[in-house]
């Protein structure tokens, strides 16, 4: 046998070897998206009538598939309400409660409710994290007289709370992430 | 039988150097030790430069353009013992170097071939020895920028990628120590993860000269060459340290390589450690790096006939991201642009890496064999294993930071077997065949699901060149045919996520030739031509989802089919006197089935507000463009260096320019070299410029923000070295960014958020043995 035999045969050895290698990956685990923020409630509950209105929009599938599905309902005017943002993971099961995980971390998260200016509605924080500065989980809304607009709801991850007209719910100056940011168009009748 | 393709000297065409005045001239001639008759066709080795040459005729040979310094020269013929020369060069200098015979006559054929690997007729330039060493505190592909024809692309202070002639990412490739180097590169935000330092050389091979590299490259390579082991029993080494003023960085670099009776070993390291670097005004929070890279050579003949190397190198880098760059929304992104400062600027310089990070880990062994039948035609066999590890940290909520968002492995087995051989009529024939496989897999520990899909990919390719190169011209042709498949498994849009597999199939072929013409009137030209295809690769294909540092949504485009480029390059050199150096370099791609990321117009609303969706797209693209170079001796010490780059990139379907596109720059750096003393050498001052001018090609609906202003930037460099019995040290003082202008750069991502890096000066001290 001469060297170029012997390295022929040599390389077909190699080729079947390396052809051996399998072609097709294994099945891959699902990651379990945790993390999630899938839906956001804004729970309005009368303070004089104790009525119950839901702003609420879920996107169960995340970034891609099937557009979030938005709910609003109209708002009675001149009134006062109670405010509670619930912010669920519902694309795991059991069901995660993400509101929880902000509230531990209130000190890194803040919720900022932008009205446009046609829209008569005045928002106040209702609650403090360990520094007494406002998270946003609770709110109070107050509507004047009748009138529409949108209501623009951002949730930031570290934001400088101490910046100028933060704590009072401006969010120029906030700085930090996005976690969520939705529109609510609101009717007030 | 030899005569024909030894003959083919390898002009020292150096290229305007913007590093160091190099211009003595080193004459040797090679005599028989006993009968004292010239050896002519010896191979000499200029260790320095990795440049090569052989003896003529009458057994002498001629350096030009000899940097003073250190020189080590390996000289070898298949009938002598080789013979390592060191010593210092201070002036023009003529030495006369005896040879002992041998009976054996194959020893010093890899020391031929390794300068053959880089032929003259191809266009492109090249980074020596000497300036990795003094900028060996840089990445790869920043240290590329002095090559003409080369931009790079950033994505913060650590993180580079080279633009080679306005191809980018998947379009180009980087073959280090012989192997294609396999990471997750797709993404414009990775670096080459390459530790350049203990290469002899670093060249960027533009055209024909590509077609024997694996990899999906059209014409444009980077391949990081390894140098011999200096055959000497006696420990040689360098030490490097370099520290830099801007993010109070330490670079350490250390190399000690022997030949021992069992084998030829090296080894190298380097460490490095950067804080936080700094705009003129304000620090770059978060912009620091690590770095700890290790590698090992051995190299052993058997029979002097049977050449093996083996190498293995671990590069293990964790890279900060500018804490102001973490946009989650378009929102987000548009405050981001509108700040004087970025978002989270600290007062306080810092050495902590904090999410948003990156921790990247690269390594390779890789097993060279060469037999060779006869003197310069050889069988090689080569084995690349590589395993590489990406993890990408971003901020998260609930003590989630220290989970990466991205974590993949990817896994590459590289296998190329090929055969040179060199006929009598002068002829060289090089051919191959290369497979690659790839094993890409994504950690689920994430917790989201990833961008890029687990795939496994693999690809064989068969590759043949012609060649036949003499003094006055050379040519060659040659054609590679690759075959590439997919196989990727990914999940679905929609819940409960199911997982879906794709396949893909792609056949390419690259077909190319290449001319050279040398004139007595001191004119080179030379033309490429070559038509390569390129398919796409695994994120035009498939990626989908969020990329978080422009706040938009990217999908891949699983119907997009291979690119078809037409490249012609041409370059005409001209010398006269040793005065005037010029070069001219033209090119012209033409693109068809371009892939780019392109903006569809729709806006996808999610929880966290709306995103642009980009999508990859393909259409007909051209781009061309020149370099210019000229250099002219004013006096004998003092040297002007001019250049200037222009590069066009236009998508014709559209009518529109190609992003990314880097803008005219033109520079001009004078040097003065001191005269050669008994004890200090390689001295010099040379003063830097440079003019970036605004890509204003740019549309404003192309980008986020409009593109940045013309800048000018001013350098300085001072560069000694005192020589001792047979040890040098080097002193080298850079200053960058000189007058601390405050600029942004139309290729690096960062100026949505921040301005560029204001002064650094930088001193380095290198001993070598």
């Amino acid at each position: 046998m001469n060297l170029g035999q012997k390295i022929g045969i040599a390389l077909a050895i190699a080729i079947v070897g390396i052809s051996a290698c399998k072609k097709e990956k294994d099945d891959p685990v699902v990651p379990n998206e945790e993390e999630l923020i899938t839906t956001v409630i804004y729970t309005l509950i009368d303070t004089v009538s104790n009525d119950t209105i839901e702003l609420s929009i879920q996107d169960i599938d995340g970034n891609g598939g099937n557009p979030p599905i938005i709910i609003t309902e109209d708002l009675s005017p001149n009134s006062t309400y109670w405010g509670y943002i619930t912010l669920l993971n519902e694309s795991v099961d059991p069901i995660v409660d993400i509101s929880e995980e902000v509230f531990e971390e209130g000190e890194e998260h803040q919720f900022f409710f932008l009205s446009e200016t046609s829209l008569n509605t005045v928002i106040t924080y209702d609650d403090e994290d360990v520094n007494g500065n406002p998270i946003g989980l609770r709110t109070v809304l107050q509507t004047g007289n009748s009138s529409t607009g949108e209501l623009i709801i951002i949730l930031r991850h570290n934001p400088d709370k101490y910046a100028s007209g933060v704590a009072e719910g401006d969010i120029v100056n906030a700085g930090g992430e996005t976690d969520i940011e939705v529109n609510f168009d609101i009717v007030v009748q | 039988m030899r005569k024909l393709i030894l003959l083919s000297l390898f002009l020292s065409v150096s290229i305007p150097s913007f590093s160091q005045k190099c211009s003595l001239l080193l004459n040797g001639k090679l005599v028989d030790a006993n009968s004292k008759e010239a050896i002519s066709f010896a191979a000499i080795l200029d260790k320095g430069s990795g440049q090569g040459l052989v003896s003529e005729f009458d057994g002498s040979f001629h350096f030009h353009d000899r940097c003073p310094g250190q020189q080590q020269l390996i000289i070898t013929h298949v009938g002598y013992v080789s013979d390592t020369l060191n010593f210092i060069l201070r002036s023009d200098t003529t030495i006369v170097v005896q040879l002992q015979t041998k009976a054996e006559w194959l020893e010093g054929v890899e020391v031929i071939e390794d300068y053959h690997a880089h032929d003259q007729r191809y266009i492109g330039g090249a980074i020596q020895k000497k300036t990795i060493s003094l900028q060996s505190n840089k990445n790869l592909a920043d240290m590329l920028e002095e090559v003409e024809g080369v931009n790079v692309l950033k994505t913060g202070a650590g993180i580079s990628k080279p633009i080679i002639h306005g191809n980018y990412g998947n379009r180009v490739t980087t073959i280090n120590r012989g192997i294609t180097q396999a990471s997750q590169q797709w993404g414009n935000d990775h670096g080459l993860e390459v530790d350049a330092f203990g290469a002899s050389k670093i060249n960027v091979i533009k055209g024909a000269g590509v077609l024997a590299y694996d990899g999906n490259s059209i014409g444009n390579v980077i391949v990081v060459e390894s140098e011999t082991i200096t055959p000497d029993s006696s420990i040689h080494g360098e030490l490097n340290s370099i520290f830099q003023s801007n993010g109070l960085g330490f670079t350490f670099n250390g190399l000690l390589e022997k030949t021992s009776k069992w084998a030829s070993w090296r080894v190298a390291g380097t460490y490095k450690k950067m804080g936080d670097t700094h705009a003129p005004d304000y620090f770059l929070t978060n912009t620091g790096k690590d770095e700890l890279n290790v590698s090992l050579q051995l190299n052993k003949s058997f029979f002097k006939k049977w050449y093996n190397e083996l190498y293995a190198s671990t590069y293990n880098t964790q890279i900060g991201i500018l804490r102001g760059s973490h946009v989650s929304s378009l929102s987000d992104l548009e405050e981001a642009i509108g700040r004087d400062e970025p978002f989270f600027t600290s007062e306080y310089f810092s050495y902590d890496i904090q999410a948003p990070r990156q921790e990247v880990s690269h390594n390779l062994i890789k097993y060279e064999a060469k037999y060779f039948t006869r003197p310069y035609s050889y069988f090689s066999f080569k084995y690349g294993w590589q395993y590489d590890q990406r993890n990408e940290f971003d901020i998260r909520r609930g003590d989630r930071s220290d989970i990466p968002s991205l974590s993949l492995t990817l896994i590459t087995n590289a296998i190329q077997a090929s055969y040179v051989h060199h006929f009598q009529s002068g002829f060289t024939l090089k051919s191959g065949y290369q497979y690659n496989y790839m094993d890409n897999t994504n950690d689920p520990e994430t917790g989201i699901i990833p961008l890029i899909p687990d795939y496994i990919s693999w690809s064989n390719s068969l590759y043949a060149l012609l060649e036949k190169d003499k003094s006055k011209w050379g040519y060659d042709i040659g054609f590679r045919l690759n075959r590439r498949n997919f196989n990727v498994v990914s999940f679905t849009d929609d819940l409960p996520r199911q997982i879906v597999r794709y396949s893909n199939q792609y056949s390419n072929l690259a077909i190319a030739g290449s001319i050279k013409y040398v004139w007595q009137t001191g004119w080179t030209a030379k033309l490429n031509v070559n038509f390569a295809q390129r398919s796409p690769d695994i994120n035009e294909l498939y990626s989908n989802g969020l990329h978080q540092g422009v706040a938009a949504i990217e999908e891949g485009n699983p119907d997009l089919n291979s690119e078809n480029n037409f490249k012609s390059l041409i370059s005409l050199d001209w010398n006269r006197n040793e005065k005037w150096h010029l070069q001219a370099v033209g090119y012209l791609q033409a693109v068809d089935n371009y892939i780019f990321l392109e903006p569809t117009g729709e806006f996808r609303l999610t929880i966290r507000g709306a995103y642009p969706v980009y999508r990859y797209n393909q259409a007909q693209a051209l781009i061309y463009g020149g370099d210019f170079t000229a250099d002219y001796q004013l006096t004998k010490t003092l040297d002007l260096a001019f250049a200037y780059a222009l590069v066009r990139g236009d998508n014709l379907s559209e009518n529109v320019t190609l992003i990314n596109i880097p803008a005219d720059r033109i520079k001009l750096a004078l040097t003065y070299a001191f005269k050669e003393g008994e004890k200090w050498g390689g001295s010099s001052l040379t003063l830097r410029s440079s003019y970036t001018l605004k890509q204003w090609r740019i549309s404003e609906y192309q980008d986020f923000m409009p593109p940045p202003d013309a800048y000018f930037l001013m350098g300085f460099q001072a560069t000694t070295y005192r020589y001792f019995k047979s040890t040098q040290l080097g002193f080298n003082l850079r200053i960058d960014n000189l007058l601390n202008t405050t600029y942004r750069d139309y290729l690096n991502r960062l100026r949505y958020y921040s301005d560029d890096l204001g002064i650094n000066i930088q001193v380095g001290l290198q001993f070598s043995f």
